[in-house]
């Protein structure tokens, strides 16, 4: 018999076979193989994601597969990682449309694909980073509901601050 | 006229009943009891006052009453309640503040009253109404309250005034989150990355960014503004508030800031940064501000400013009450201040949480007389002058003091009254101190203090010490011998002030020094070893350095022509697992470069990082010479002009992963104190 595979399946039904090394990148999937299978896997196992729709579930899968062999870092160094640029495959991968890469971030969440959420999260802070208030409601469609009091107000308590 | 005696037992009689659960009994003994007292006339009590009770004629505030009346009603009123007849309990206490005024029964009955019912704010407000008359009477008439009875009244109020903040907060919090979910519905479908993920992944999003840049987006619409200011991590951490702020500014900073702050469990600002006021007024009122403004707990501050000093600090601490609220957590303090720096053991007494303090004299000028800043008549002052501990819990020091103030340089002066130009803190005891630093003090007559204060750091592993007078390498090494402390370094960084004439290391009687054996990094930029010494230096670091800076070097150098030609091999056959090299201001030249490369090819395959800054001998070709077969990850280059051309001719073949360089960066010995200052 061959190796048995995990089997994750999107909220539209569509099943996907991969190898457990894989599907362990999401850490919620790698704790359910293990708390289901504590002696290992011995047949194929089926994971539904109710809320991942098969076409962002295949682009999850195959960063997953991507990154299968990758070491990441651990937490420890926080602020290290903050600053770090994203990695250039990731950066590639993650030139989808808006709407894509928003459902990708929610299901690495959800999945808790740690190193994916961060560089999802990358890239909208890309889109938002050095850009003025009104660059920015241009960017995402945002109408400004201040009154001219409001914002004056506002622009008033931010005038404490500086960068270093 | 009423027995006293019979009152007493009637009263316990009362009691009892009480006690037993028999309130319907309870309450007609106390009735009859306070219907009996209440019917006597004015003359008649005062007499029972004066000859029964040895009480004056009348109260100082309030009408002529039986002495024992205010107890009756209020052990009433407690009948009342339990008998479930709120409202009549609540018009006997009402009563008994009436009769009262200063009797803090009756405040604490009513509250307590009102409270059960719900009506909080009612309940505090009486509580205030309470403490308020009573402190008034206290001061106006010198009269004694019973101090149990008002402390329990403080206490209740202290209690209510919290409860009331956490329910206000706690709606505060409930609007903002309706506020998100609100502007949420308006939109439908959208792809306003704030309306379309939860407030953790917009924290994710927004973590790496800038105050600035987080407080810009608060501009953007109502739910940026609402979502972002309920993620205080990302704000608390680095909340920098900018140079010559006024304190109107510093004022605005701090109540947005308190706002986001209010619905996190410890209310703690990690890390406040205050760079400079636009004047000493200003500065005065930030101070203060910062001192007693509530419910403003810092973990971590650093302050800079010409004007600021300790005495400046102590003094304002001393107007505020000594009020230590916000500093209760303090961490780690780093201040750059002016020259003022005497009485320096008081901060270790204050801030008694204190695991890093750094006190870095940025300016050396006075810009008046601190002295009389001094709350020296203080008595919480002198006890803490005077306080002497026999162990502190800092975790590192470090004292930088101007180096225009070292011996020599001295185009200004200070009194010594606030300044002594010694290293302080010498005789305090540091047991868990692991890092040390001390630049540009003279250790004149320190020497012996040094050594003894080395004895008592036994976790120290990083010790730095730059541009300091009346010590030079080998008379800290000595000392490291001739003391043997206990600490094991990981890194020492000696840079010497000037030149002290050539040390060979061979007067130096010994081969090893259990202090550095597992030393990992060494900076003795701008030292006087002799090649050899330095190779006796080295040998005795047994071979753990990972990094190893030797730059502008007295008598070592790497001029071809020069009688002191240095083999590179030479010096790093003692340091095989290096990844770090620095060899500023050395004298390299485009011929010996070349067999630097050869020797580095040879010895040391793990180095990563190259600094060879100030060596303005070298050109391009010798460099790309150098870089055959070798290869490291970064390459410094400070002050040498290289073409262009050469750079990415380099990183293309990949010789180098990044280039580092500034045509018009200063050498360290000009660069000196500022780079405390980052």
């Amino acid at each position: 018999m061959s190796t048995p595979k995990v089997i994750i399946i999107s909220s539209d039904d569509e099943k996907f076979p991969v190898e457990q090394k894989v599907a362990e990148k999401s850490i919620l999937i790698k704790n359910m193989i293990n708390d289901l299978n504590p002696d290992g896997l011995e047949e194929d196992f089926e994971i539904p994601t109710p809320n991942v729709r098969s076409n962002v579930l295949s682009k999850v899968l195959e960063w997953c597969e991507h990154h299968k062999n990758t070491v990441f870092a651990d937490d420890e160094d926080e602020d290290v990682k903050k600053s770090l640029p994203v990695e250039e495959w990731d950066k590639n991968f993650l030139k989808v449309d808006q709407e894509m890469l928003y459902e990708i971030i929610l299901a690495a969440n959800y999945l808790n694909i740690k190193p994916l959420l961060e560089s999802g999260c990358k890239m909208v802070a890309e889109m938002i980073k050095g850009k003025s208030p009104e660059e920015l409601r241009r960017t995402f469609n945002i109408v400004s509901d201040f009154s001219p009091e409001e914002e004056a107000a506002i622009r008033r308590e931010n005038e404490w601050a500086e960068d270093r | 006229m009423l027995d006293p005696e019979l009152v007493e037992n009637k009263t316990k009689l009362a009691i009892l009943y009480f006690k037993a659960k028999d309130y319907d009994k309870a309450l007609s003994e106390y009735t009859s009891l306070i219907e009996s007292l209440s019917s006597l006339s004015p003359q008649v009590l005062k007499k029972i006052r004066r000859q029964q009770y040895n009480l004056h004629e009348s109260p100082v505030i309030g009408p002529v009453i039986h002495p024992r009346l205010g107890s009756l009603y209020d052990q009433r009123a407690a009948t009342y309640e339990k008998l479930g007849q709120v409202a009549s309990a609540i018009k006997d206490a009402k009563l008994l503040i009436k009769i009262e005024p200063i009797g803090c029964k009756g405040y604490l009955r009513l509250s307590k009253l009102l409270a059960g019912l719900d009506k909080t704010i009612e309940a505090y407000k009486c509580l205030q109404e309470g403490i308020y008359i009573i402190e008034k009477t206290v001061k106006q008439y010198q009269v004694e309250v019973p101090e149990k009875l008002y402390q329990n009244l403080k206490a209740q109020y202290r209690n209510l005034n919290q409860d009331l903040k956490s329910q206000k907060r706690k709606q505060e919090l409930s609007l903002r989150q309706e506020e998100v979910k609100r502007f949420k519905k308006r939109v439908n479908k959208n792809l306003d990355p704030l309306y379309y993920f939860p407030l953790d992944i917009v924290e994710i999003i927004f973590q790496q960014f800038s105050l600035t840049n987080v407080l810009r987006c608060h501009l953007v619409s109502k739910l940026w503004y609402y979502s972002l200011t309920s993620l205080p991590q990302l704000y608390v951490s680095r909340v920098h508030f900018k140079s010559q702020i006024t304190l109107s500014e510093f004022a605005y900073g701090v109540k947005l800031l308190k706002n986001i702050v209010s619905n996190t469990h410890s209310q703690l600002f990690k890390h406040v940064r205050v760079n400079s006021a636009l004047n000493l007024q200003h500065l005065n009122k930030i101070i203060e501000k910062l001192i007693t403004e509530p419910n403003m707990s810092i973990q971590s501050l650093d302050i800079i400013d010409k004007n600021i000093n300790l005495q400046l600090l102590y003094n304002k601490l001393c107007k505020a009450g000594w009020r230590m609220n916000n500093f209760q957590n303090l961490h780690s303090l780093r201040m750059g201040l002016n020259c003022s720096i005497k009485n320096g053991e008081i901060v270790l007494n204050l801030f008694k949480k204190l695991k890093k303090l750094e006190l870095i004299v940025v300016f050396a000028e006075q810009s008046s007389s601190y002295q009389e800043l001094v709350p020296s008549q203080d008595k919480i002052f002198k006890r803490l002058k005077d306080q002497e501990k026999d162990q502190y819990p800092l975790e590192s020091l470090v004292l930088v003091n101007h180096t225009e103030l070292l011996k020599g340089n001295n185009t200004f002066q200070p009194s010594s009254q606030t300044y002594n130009p010694y290293p302080p803190f010498l005789e305090k005891n540091f047991p868990n101190l692991q890092q040390l630093t001390i630049c540009s003090f003279d250790f004149g007559n320190s020497l012996p203090q040094f050594g003894h204060f080395m004895l008592q750091i036994p976790q120290c592993t990083k010790i730095y010490l730059e541009n300091n007078q009346n010590i030079n390498l080998l008379q800290y090494l000595q000392m490291l011998k001739n003391f043997n402390p206990r600490f094991i370094l990981d890194e020492f960084v000696f840079r010497e002030s000037k030149v002290h004439g050539s040390m060979t290391l061979n007067d130096f009687s010994i081969n090893d020094l259990p202090q550095l054996h597992r030393l990992s990094k060494l900076d003795i930029y701008g030292h006087c070893l002799s090649l050899s010494g330095l190779m006796k230096l080295l040998k005795i670091t047994h071979n753990a350095l990972t990094s190893l800076s030797i730059g502008a070097s007295n008598y070592v150098s790497f001029e071809t022509h020069s009688s002191t030609t240095t083999r590179l091999s030479n010096i790093l056959k003692y340091c095989p697992g290096l990844s770090s090299l620095y060899l500023n201001e050395m004298g390299i030249n485009s011929f010996s470069v070349v067999q630097i490369g050869i020797d580095l090819k040879s010895v040391s395959s793990q180095l990563n990082y190259l600094d060879l800054s100030f060596n303005p001998g070298m050109d391009g070709v010798g460099l790309i010479r150098m870089f055959d077969h070798l290869s490291v990850a970064v390459l410094v280059m400070h002050g040498v002009e290289i073409p262009e051309d050469t750079r990415s001719y380099m990183i293309r073949k990949g010789m180098v992963g990044r280039y580092v360089h500034d045509i018009n960066r200063v050498k360290w010995r000009i660069y000196g104190v500022n780079s405390w200052l980052h």
